[in-house]
């Protein structure tokens, strides 16, 4: 006899689902007879499947998309056939063959993703920082320096850049070091730290030198504490830049733009 | 990452065609449901084949190509198509289920599916808003099992965890946008009478 306090629990969700067979259907399906409560509840589970599951009808593609597929796979194997690296003269040298494929790949996808973005051609800094992030976020980014802690990447980075970038402990914030890697960004050398935050969210952050009046006209300017940052958009994404003397450091991330700004506030300065 | 161009494209083509292609449909209806757009559907299922095709030496034949596939559509997708927005925090979530709890425990009417857009197959604006805004843990739980129409076990190949952590997850998630379901109910006088047992 089913009394308030002995509802089917789980068990409901899994009768929803399709998941229950033998006794444990028998179980619930007595249980449902007797229970308005658990009624109530699978027709709202049912409810909000039907408002989420597709519609039927798509089960096929629309032939322009199967062509366009074809097309796409077409065109890949023909960049591939004509893209044959060699292997075997090192690992440190190969370690860097497979990170410039991996970008060379991303780079490819990137500009699927914003082929309607004419701003890419005038801004190829972004451009740059956002196939780097679209690598990381698609675990394509290989980094040569696994690492939690900044010091020992400021010192990796000391050994490989000819400048002595910052590494920011974003770890207050919630946003723990995963690593570095020395990327290439717009022809320069760039120190490139990695951080996985709340809920898988992803930043990374470059520096390089360069000044800020080589970066293309922001679509927003803000300043901090004396500090000018120019605010891109690409996307999903949005990269921040400031100056800190002669380099110039970048944050981007797919997080809510004004979390990300406030990151790059907090930051921003000289090093204490 | 790996080329296959020195150990026969062709082979690499073919396999690819008829192990993963066919899952193309799938895909392409839950990327219609994710972005409300055919274009961006159609968009989003081509970069999700672009890199499936680059990654496929990485492929264990035999194993789950679906759950592979969705692995990387969904990568792409919260990667440049996913429309930022701020998600629900611990305490909004909680709000919602306790909410959803209170219905449960009520007399209210149960709230009538929206009317959805079949021309593109779009859920309707609140629910979506409600989902998008899911903290990414609960939002993959859903968008994979009830979008995607992954069984659980591949859902958690594709979330790396438990199958256990997808149920609980899932249920969650679904508690939080029937809630946000009354809520548009409650706004609107859109539900079902006498829906009370």
């Amino acid at each position: 006899m089913s009394t308030p306090t002995n509802h089917l629990g789980e068990l409901l969700q899994d009768l929803a689902d399709d998941r229950l067979n033998g006794a444990n259907l028998a179980r619930a399906r007595a249980h449902l007879d007797d229970c308005g409560r658990c009624r109530r509840e699978l027709e709202a589970l049912q409810l909000i499947k039907q408002t989420l599951a597709p519609q039927t009808g798509h089960d096929e593609l629309p032939p322009a998309s199967s062509a366009a597929l074809s097309a796409l796979l077409d065109q890949e194997d023909r960049g591939a056939a004509s893209s044959q690296w060699s292997r075997g003269t090192g690992s440190r040298a190969a370690w860097r063959w497979a990170l410039a494929a991996s970008v060379a790949a991303i780079f490819a996808t990137t500009l699927l993703l914003w082929h309607n973005d004419k701003t890419a051609e005038s801004d190829p800094w972004t451009t740059a920082v956002a196939q780097h992030f679209a690598a990381y976020r698609g675990a394509q980014l290989p980094l040569a320096m696994r690492s939690s802690d900044p010091a020992e990447l400021e010192h990796f980075f000391s050994e490989h850049l000819d400048f002595h970038p910052r590494v920011y402990d974003l770890d207050m914030m919630g946003y723990k070091i995963q690593g570095g890697e020395v990327a290439r960004l717009n022809g320069r050398s760039s120190a490139l730290s990695a951080y996985l935050g709340p809920g898988d969210s992803r930043l990374l952050c470059e520096m390089f030198t360069g000044r800020m009046d080589e970066l293309p006209p922001a679509p927003r300017t803000t300043s901090h504490n004396g500090t000018a940052f120019r605010v891109y958009r690409r996307g999903a994404l949005t990269a921040v830049y400031w100056a800190e003397g002669e380099v110039i450091c970048v944050l981007i991330s797919d997080i809510d733009s004004e979390a990300l700004l406030a990151l790059a506030f907090a930051k921003a300065g000289p090093a204490v | 990452m790996t080329y296959a161009t020195a150990r026969g494209g062709a082979d690499r083509r073919v396999r690819f065609e008829a192990t993963a292609l066919p899952l193309m449909p799938a895909l392409h209806k839950t990327a219609l449901r994710l972005t409300r757009d055919p274009q961006l559907a159609a968009d989003l299922v081509q970069d999700t084949c672009l890199r499936a095709y680059r990654a496929f030496d990485q492929f264990t034949p035999g194993t789950n190509c679906r759950a592979w596939l969705f692995t990387i559509l969904y990568s792409v997708f919260n990667t440049g198509y996913r429309r930022t927005q701020r998600e629900l925090t611990g305490m909004q979530m909680a709000a919602f289920e306790v909410d959803y709890e209170n219905w449960l425990g009520g007399s209210d009417a149960m709230p009538v599916a929206p009317v959805q857009d079949a021309a593109v197959d779009a859920m309707d604006p609140r629910v979506q808003r409600a989902l998008d805004a899911l903290p990414e843990a609960f939002r993959s739980a859903v968008t994979l099992v009830d979008i995607g129409e992954l069984s659980y076990e591949e859902a958690a190949t594709v979330m790396g965890c438990a199958v256990g952590t997808v149920r609980s997850r899932l249920s969650r998630a679904r508690k939080v946008l029937f809630a946000a379901l009354l809520s548009y109910a409650r706004e609107t006088g859109y539900a079902r009478l006498g829906a009370r047992t």
